[in-house]
């Protein structure tokens, strides 16, 4: 168990689905390890485990969104073992509180014999579902890509990659990647996308506004979706997204439904740290020439992350269709259970 | 259930454990007087101990088993380790706990695994002081391909750091030189360049080899991390004369030939990776942990426990203890949550500021790390100084440059400034300027030769209220060369000594260019072995002399002063002909001692040169080793008048007890060597005419029968 919190902080995880799919295994092993009697000390200890979890990789919110899902999914469970409907589990009506018969402890106190296997459905479920999201993600493309139409992206997104390849399968266009200096990541996609018989054009970071006067599409990933539609995407991404507003071109972010996080941009706006990465300046200088006289003293950012304000995102594809950022809100509350929200 | 998983994992990965020795001891005293109750491991770098570091590096290079060697104030770091995460259960890798006294060196560190025989396999040598973000998996690749190919030749990889010569985190004490094979990274030459050197040499032997191309690259920097084969420790024991790695190094490669052991070099490319070993590293590192380049070992992201310096002071630990407590803001500037400060206060830029700091009004704080319960009072300035947990501030002060200890209190209006050095529980003002002073307050001053009062605090010097003692250099009992780079100790000093060595390297790139082309014939081995040498002779006379006056005195049997004598000889590498001049000397000077009256000279001498008989008849039994043997004798004569006046009956008894033959005394007769001093080799010659004119006669009377 604890090997994996160290793998966690030795970002032994390649990408956010990597790491969503192996905190979600992680989970699954700890419902069917350890004993409870009763759905409220289960969720006790999915509670204090996530929030080693969460801790040991602060700026990664997957891995609390798939807490936090874990957590609704054995409400969910309980309350359909005893006969209720789903809704009643979410809705905290003043009603539903005046007439519940029992009170706020002995919720979820009941030791029910088939939540064990009927929970451990449920996630296994779910697994599927997060398998499948990109592939269903990729479905819609036929949708958003035209003939012809010149689509622009930077870094590189695996979520964007089968996107563009799937469209490419039925459509011809044309991809600009923006490199997305430090990383150059937009390298990788763009000898994908080339191997791919998509004819694809790279550009520098400072390009962006040069080119985007012939974009009819910006389509960019994303690491995640905050609760107000703003998205914590790469660096990079906010240059992009300015100047698409300003050319009036769609900037459509796609992204699984595991990424919507229950966090606002304020929420963390405070602290640098936890919604940034401020990784080691190596990328940007190196530190063989750093430390000489002259440059000792300047200092260098590496920031991973860029936030994107929700107002430049138009839309927002995920597994289960699009959505406008303004709606964000109404699909959290679906999602996670409002008692959950702080672990 | 957990812990079945946890086993089933244990036994598959048992065979390629991955384990490592950390030598949380420098054996040196680069940072004394602050070292002297305190490890420099647990040296807090930007307000976590440094240890903490090199063991979290470790534990993210995949390091399942750490061997903790301490030796200075070891209870202090296993007090760290016992109450810190690595103890705990959850605990990424097993640390184990080695204390001894009796280490003197990293060799006896090693002699002491090779005696536990702790290793089977390759294991990594780190020293406890490295600040690194490196993945070794490559350096330990490599040793693995190597070692995979061929068991027994390749020992060990050392891990090197490329850093340009001009970079901040290159000292004196860290100059090398390394000429490798560019194909196989194999280590062909590795030399520690000294102070004052301007030229580097190579052996020629290494541009002969065949195979690949050589480069010889100043762009290195040691880690001091080796990746090493189990039969490392082994030869540190078969060599008990090895202190250091550097030894250790030197060694291997001039025994290379013929034990067949070689050493390659991994260079860590794009992570950083220093070591923290005098103040100026510690500033340089301090300064790159603040910038990021150990990234994700940096202030806000929680590797280590909520260790507080002063032991137990929050020991307990909930969940929320991962949690981070240092935020990041602009300009590299870290607080922690619970840290305060005063109004119109500037936190200017690369500032970490501790647990439970207060920072008064109108301060201002740049370039500097504040430690845990610091408390800086009104209108202080701290730039480029470290202040360590719980030191006091008093208005108005002026820190510049400093390194401030533990529990130190600074009264109102001093000024510190230019690399000032205040060891724990000093105190100091008010209203005093201190420049580049190392003040200190030990209890025991043995140590420092000083014997003081304590309650006698020069006033003058620290201040009304002070009370501590200036470190003088002088006192130290410390080598010569430690005591030059106490000197340059950090800051300015240190600067100004990388820019003259930057000018004299300049000149010395192209001067030792100049050698590798006309490819210089003298080894710099040769030069160091003359040296040595001269060294060797020196201990050696010593030692015959002492071994032979007891003799004399205690009249002990020759043959077992031959033996003791033999042993000397082994043991110090010398030829028969210095031991016959060695001989020769030592048996004069006993006599000489023993009487300083002219007349009665010859007689002492007659009596010890017949005491010693045997000896000399065993080892003048040839031709040419009696002819060293007079010329030892004449070598004596010309700085002895003494001696020359009564060297004609020496040459009598040794003829007539047959130690020498005629032939040789003629021989020597007929080629006068070149010694002057008080009288010349002539004078000699003539004074011993009478005896040769004899020798001859008699042989005439011989040829005539």
């Amino acid at each position: 168990m604890d090997q994996f919190i160290l793998d966690l902080k030795q970002e032994k995880f390649n990408g956010s689905y990597d790491l969503a799919y192996k905190v979600i295994n992680h989970l699954r092993k700890l419902i069917s390890q350890t004993r409870w009697a009763h759905a409220k000390e289960l969720m006790g200890v999915i509670r204090k485990e996530g929030k080693q979890l969460v801790a040991a990789q602060p700026s990664e919110y997957v891995i609390g969104n798939m807490v936090r899902r874990v957590l609704k999914i054995v409400r969910e469970e309980y309350v359909r073992l005893l006969g209720k409907s789903e809704e009643f589990a979410n809705t905290e009506s003043l009603h539903k509180m005046l007439t519940s018969a029992e009170t706020e402890d002995e919720k979820y106190m009941k030791s029910l014999k088939e939540l064990k296997t009927t929970v451990m459905e449920a996630v296994s479920e779910y697994i599927d579902e997060m398998d499948a999201s990109i592939h269903n993600i990729a479905a819609q493309a036929i949708e958003h890509i035209h003939s012809n139409e010149v689509i622009l992206t930077i870094g590189k997104s695996r979520t964007v990659e089968a996107f563009l390849k799937q469209a490419a399968k039925k459509r011809k266009f044309h991809v600009i990647v923006v490199e997305g200096a430090p990383l150059y990541h937009g390298h990788e996609l763009a000898a994908s996308l080339a191997a791919h018989n998509i004819e694809t054009t790279i550009i520098t970071d400072s390009a962006v506004f040069a080119m985007m006067s012939r974009v009819n599409k910006v389509i960019i990933g994303t690491h995640s979706v905050l609760a107000n539609g703003g998205l914590k995407a790469v660096s990079g991404a906010h240059i992009v997204a300015q100047a698409a507003y300003q050319h009036a071109v769609p900037l459509i972010v796609l992204g699984a439904m595991f990424k919507l996080c229950l966090l606002h941009y304020s929420d963390i706006g405070g602290s640098e740290a936890t919604f940034n990465r401020l990784a080691s300046p190596h990328r940007v200088l190196d530190y063989y020439k750093a430390g000489s006289q002259d440059l000792c003293n300047v200092q260098v950012y590496c920031p991973t992350f860029d936030y994107v304000p929700p107002e430049l995102v138009t839309l927002f594809i995920s597994n289960i269709g699009g959505n406008a950022p303004s709606y964000m809100y109404r699909l959290l509350s679906e999602m996670y259970h409002p008692n959950d929200h702080e672990l | 259930m957990a812990p079945k998983k946890k086993t089933k994992e244990g036994n598959l990965q048992q065979e390629n454990i991955l384990e490592a020795v950390v030598i949380a001891d420098s054996f040196n005293v680069r940072f004394y007087p602050v070292t002297a109750k305190r490890p420099r491991c647990l040296f807090p770098l930007a307000n976590k101990p440094l240890l903490s570091y090199t063991l979290e590096f470790l534990a993210r290079c995949g390091v399942k088993h750490i061997f903790v060697y301490c030796c200075h104030c070891a209870e202090q770091i296993k007090d760290y380790l016992a109450q810190s995460k690595w103890s705990k259960p959850s605990s990424p890798c097993q640390v184990t706990t080695i204390v001894s006294c009796d280490f003197t060196s990293v060799g006896d560190v090693l002699r002491d695994i090779d005696q536990k025989s702790l290793f089977e396999s390759d294991f990594l040598l780190v020293p406890g002081d490295v600040v690194s973000n490196a993945q070794l998996k490559d350096a330990l690749n490599e040793h693995k391909v190597r070692r995979e190919k061929d068991r027994n030749i390749p020992l060990m990889t050392l891990v090197l750091h490329s850093s340009s010569p001009t970079h901040q985190s290159r000292t004196v004490e860290s100059d090398i030189v390394i000429a490798s094979n560019a194909v196989t990274n194999r280590v062909l030459h590795y030399h520690k360049i000294a102070d004052n050197e301007r030229k580097v040499q190579f052996p020629l032997g290494i541009f002969q080899s065949k195979e690949g191309r050589i480069e010889i690259r100043y762009d290195l920097s040691d880690t001091g991390i080796w990746v090493c084969s189990p039969q490392v420790p082994q030869l540190f024991t078969d060599n008990f004369d090895y202190q250091t790695q550097l030894d250790f190094i030197k060694g291997i490669l001039i025994n290379e030939e013929f034990l067949g052991n070689q050493i390659h070099m991994h260079v860590v490319q794009e992570h950083y990776c220093s070591r923290v070993y005098n103040f100026h590293t510690y500033d340089v590192v301090s300064h790159d942990v603040i910038f990021r380049w150990t990234y994700p070992f940096v202030p806000e992201i929680h590797f280590d426990d909520d260790y507080s310096m002063h032991h137990g002071a929050n020991g307990s630990l909930s969940t929320i203890g991962y949690t981070s407590s240092y935020s990041l803001l602009r300009h590299n500037v870290y607080l922690h949550n619970t840290c305060l400060l005063g109004q119109n206060s500037i936190v200017q830029d690369n500032v970490v500021i501790g647990n439970g700091s207060k920072i008064g009004n109108r301060c201002y704080i740049s370039n500097s790390v504040i430690g845990d319960g610091c408390c800086i009072e009104d209108d202080c300035i701290i730039e480029n100084s470290y202040l360590w947990s719980n030191v006091t501030v008093k208005s108005k002060s002026k820190i510049h440059s400093s390194f401030v200890c533990d529990d130190v209190s600074i009264h109102e209006g001093v000024v510190l400034s230019a690399g000032c050095i205040l060891c724990d529980k000093v105190l100091v003002g008010p209203s005093i300027e201190l420049e580049s002073k190392i003040i200190h307050k030990n209890g025991d001053d043995k140590t420092m030769g000083i014997v003081a009062d304590k309650q006698s605090f020069d006033t003058s010097l620290v201040g009304e209220n002070g009370e501590g003692y200036i470190w003088r250099k002088d006192v130290d009992v410390e080598a010569d060369n430690d005591r030059a780079l106490s000197k340059a100790l950090w800051g300015l000093s240190l600067h100004d000594h990388n820019k003259q060595k930057l000018t004299a390297d300049s000149s010395e790139e192209s001067n030792s260019e100049n050698d590798i082309s006309s490819a210089g014939e003298e080894s710099d081995f040769q030069e160091e072995s003359e040296e040595d040498a001269f060294d060797d002779l020196s201990n050696f006379e010593k030692e015959v002399k002492e071994s032979l006056q007891r003799g004399y005195e205690e009249k002990v049997q020759c043959d077992n002063l031959v033996l003791e004598v033999n042993s000397s000889k082994y043991a110090y590498n010398m030829s028969m002909r210095d031991v016959i001049q060695t001989i020769a000397k030592s048996l004069l000077e006993i006599a000489a001692a023993q009487s300083m009256d002219a007349t009665s000279y010859f007689a002492t001498l007659k009596e010890v040169l017949l005491h010693f008989l045997p000896l000399l008849c065993n080892y003048n039994k040839t031709a040419s080793s009696q002819l060293d043997y007079l010329y030892a004798l004449e070598e004596y004569a010309v700085s002895h008048v003494n001696f020359a006046n009564s060297l004609i009956k020496v040459f009598m008894l040794l003829y007539e007890e047959d130690v020498l033959s005629e032939e040789v005394i003629l021989h020597w007769n007929s080629k006068p060597g070149n010694y002057k001093d008080v009288i010349t080799s002539q004078e000699i010659r003539r004074k011993v005419e009478k005896f040769i004119q004899w020798l001859v006669e008699a042989e005439e009377e011989d040829s005539d029968e």
